[in-house]
């Protein structure tokens, strides 16, 4: 302190010897939650617990979803065609809700009305006549388990039903018009489906908008309430297919030489294929799929000749004879050749082919598990590798062959086409087992020659597995 | 605990030693609080923010002189920082600067409510400069940086602030004098009690 004087000093003295009366409690208590803390360390096994807790979550959800049954106790109500309504969120007041519309035709669906109840509610306090007559409800409901309803709210009844295990799909209108000697009540229902996120089905949940035409304190209600139960299907990123089967080969020739030949020795026979595929899907049930293919295709030559004999008369030998005096004479003589041919020939020869392919396809769904899946695809082979045996240009002999460099195939087959029809089921959430059985047929020509042109095509059927990510 | 040890404790944000703080510190931290803020309400928000910022920053403090003076200091600011939340000053460039008097020949001694009460009227520009200068010590540089006023400032709002508290002197002074001196009645104001 510079230049005070003395009174200045004691002016100072006194303020700094001035205290207060404090609760420090209270202070403490004022700010304590405002203090840095040191962070608990949690234990290692908390965290375990937590994801073990979380996979028996998702596991009893998933088995909860697969246990589930429709209960038509109603008959089966037709749905019109209508836009679709989708709405997330579950707000009783309608806050947070976004509405997207899907086209009904893009998604296919299988609807049927679960369960309709209609209650009655006289009396004053229509919140709870609403909240007991839902109970009832879902008591009765054996797939609905963990449902809730909020109470509604006089001026707009608004109230949402978030349930868990039953999906909805299509939104409709309900117009109910309760007419009764006490009173003229309309009441507007209208069903919007809220999604809620699910890996492979959609499930959604039904949110109810009830609004009534006019306030009513004493009077008879009606609410009704319905649910349905929807299978949606949601786009595919990717999946992943295995498959392997067996296949049965035809060639076909062609060639100008009107020589006979020995094509018609030679049978197709039944090989084996293999394919790793990825393919993704959209909404509307297109897939389109590329991978890899190695096909094996296998034919047979079989020609044999047992004791075949021909006899065949030859002119223009002589024979000599020497006569009684010692002169030797020739005469012309008839001869006859003999030939005897006996072989017996049992080859085959191998095409081993690793495509490229790629093909389209579109879901048929025919049912809650089943589906079909005409499919188009093109494939270019990568490698190809021959061995066996191959017709030479007389076109008549077969030649073996021991190594790929001496012989007339291509190394490569080129382009292949194929048509076929896959049968889809779903044996869990991603996993689905496929058949497929296909017709390929090998625009390219396999075999370089002058005289004939080697095209072949195969059936195949594959069976696999797929899972959907 | 000790000193050391609260210190170290609130570092390393043990419950218990920012506890102990709380409870050593926040009278002292409340008396400054008190002298800036003049009302007892915000004078305990002001010791809240202290707190919880002296004991958040406890790290900062580098053991470099008295660990109170630093808190002096850091209670200062944070009551300068709600006034100028609270925008109940305007500081603004006052006056001529009048020196001091020095030395007055004077053994009168104030009592501590009158200081106090003293204190608590004057205007809030001269509480705060005079309890910087004064009490805290800062220079009038650092009370123009504080308080957002030029150096020229600062020491006129001080210097009629050691006036005002002159004034206050020579008031007490005049009281002691007159309460050392017989009253004189007027002799028809006697009331002449008889037995």
């Amino acid at each position: 302190m510079k230049n005070l004087n003395k009174q200045e000093k004691d002016f100072r003295d006194i303020l700094q010897q001035v205290s207060y009366d404090l609760d420090h409690n209270a202070i403490w208590d004022d700010i304590n939650h405002r203090l840095p803390q040191k962070k608990k360390k949690r234990p290692v096994w908390l965290f375990l617990l937590g994801v073990i807790a979380l996979l028996i979550a998702v596991v009893l959800s998933v088995t909860s979803y697969n246990n589930m049954k429709s209960n038509s106790s109603i008959a089966e109500v037709a749905i019109d065609d209508a836009s679709l309504n989708v709405t997330r969120g579950l707000r009783p007041d309608n806050s947070n809700v976004n509405t997207n519309k899907i086209s009904d035709s893009s998604i296919p669906v299988d609807v049927k009305l679960l369960e309709q109840s209609v209650s009655i509610s006289q009396g004053a306090n229509v919140q709870e006549s609403m909240v007991a007559s839902s109970r009832s409800r879902y008591q009765g409901n054996v797939i609905n388990n963990s449902s809730y309803l909020e109470k509604t709210n006089l001026t707009n009844n608004t109230f949402a039903t978030p349930l868990s295990s039953i999906v909805l799909n299509k939104g409709y209108n309900t117009s109910v018009q309760f007419d009764n000697a006490s009173s003229n009540i309309a009441s507007d229902i209208s069903h919007v489906a809220t999604r809620e996120v699910m890996p492979s089905i959609s499930k959604l949940s039904m949110f109810i908008d009830i609004r009534n035409s006019q306030a009513i304190n004493v009077k008879p209600r009606m609410v009704l309430y319905v649910s349905m139960d929807v299978i949606v299907e949601k786009p595919t990123l990717l999946a992943l297919s295995i498959g392997s089967g067996a296949n049965k080969s035809y060639s076909s020739y062609s060639t100008t030489d009107t020589r006979n030949n020995g094509f018609g020795f030679e049978n197709g026979k039944y090989g084996y294929n293999l394919e790793l595929m990825a393919s993704m899907e959209n909404a509307s049930g297109w897939r389109l799929s590329g991978g890899l293919s190695f096909t094996q295709l296998s034919y047979q030559y079989n020609n044999a000749e047992q004791n075949v004999e021909v006899r065949t008369d030859v002119t223009g030998h002589q024979d000599f004879v020497i006569d009684g005096e010692g002169n030797r004479q020739a005469e012309d003589i008839n001869a006859e050749l003999v030939t005897i041919t006996n072989y017996d020939i049992n080859w085959f020869r191998y095409n081993r082919d690793l495509d490229l392919n790629i093909n389209l396809s579109k879901r048929i769904q025919l049912n809650e598990k089943f589906s079909l899946y005409p499919t188009l695809g093109v494939a270019v082979n990568l490698a190809s590798h021959n061995s066996g045996y191959y017709f030479s240009d007389n076109l008549y002999d077969i030649e073996k062959y021991e190594s790929q460099a001496s012989n007339p195939y291509n190394s490569r087959s080129g382009y292949k086409a194929n048509i076929g029809m896959s049968l889809e089921t779903k044996i869990s959430k991603n996993i689905s087992l496929y058949m497929r059985p296909s017709f390929q047929y090998n625009v390219s020509n396999r075999i370089v020659n002058e005289n004939y042109n080697l095209r072949e095509s195969n059936t195949n059927f594959v069976v696999g597995i797929r899972y959907r990510g | 605990m000790s000193e050391k040890e609260i210190i170290k404790g609130c570092i390393n944000k043990d419950r218990k030693a920012q506890k102990a703080f709380v409870e050593t510190y926040s009278t002292f931290m409340f008396s400054i609080c008190m002298r800036y803020m003049k009302a007892k309400e915000l004078a305990k928000d002001a010791l809240q923010e202290a707190l919880v910022h002296t004991i958040s920053n406890l790290h900062k403090y580098e053991d470099q002189g008295k660990f109170k003076a630093w808190l002096g200091t850091v209670t200062t600011k944070k009551c300068l920082d709600q006034l100028r939340k609270q925008k109940r000053h305007k500081y603004s460039d006052i006056g001529d600067y009048i020196e001091p008097g020095r030395d007055e020949d004077i053994t009168v001694k104030m009592e501590k409510d009158s200081v106090v009460d003293f204190m608590n009227k004057l205007p809030d520009n001269y509480r705060i400069s005079l309890n910087m200068f004064l009490v805290e010590g800062y220079s009038h540089k650092e009370i123009g940086e504080h308080l957002d006023i030029s150096e020229s400032s600062s020491r006129s709002l001080v210097s009629r602030g050691r006036k005002l508290i002159k004034d206050a002197f020579q008031q007490e002074r005049l009281r002691a004098e007159s309460r050392m001196q017989p009253r004189i009645i007027p002799r028809n104001q006697l009331r002449i009690i008889r037995s």
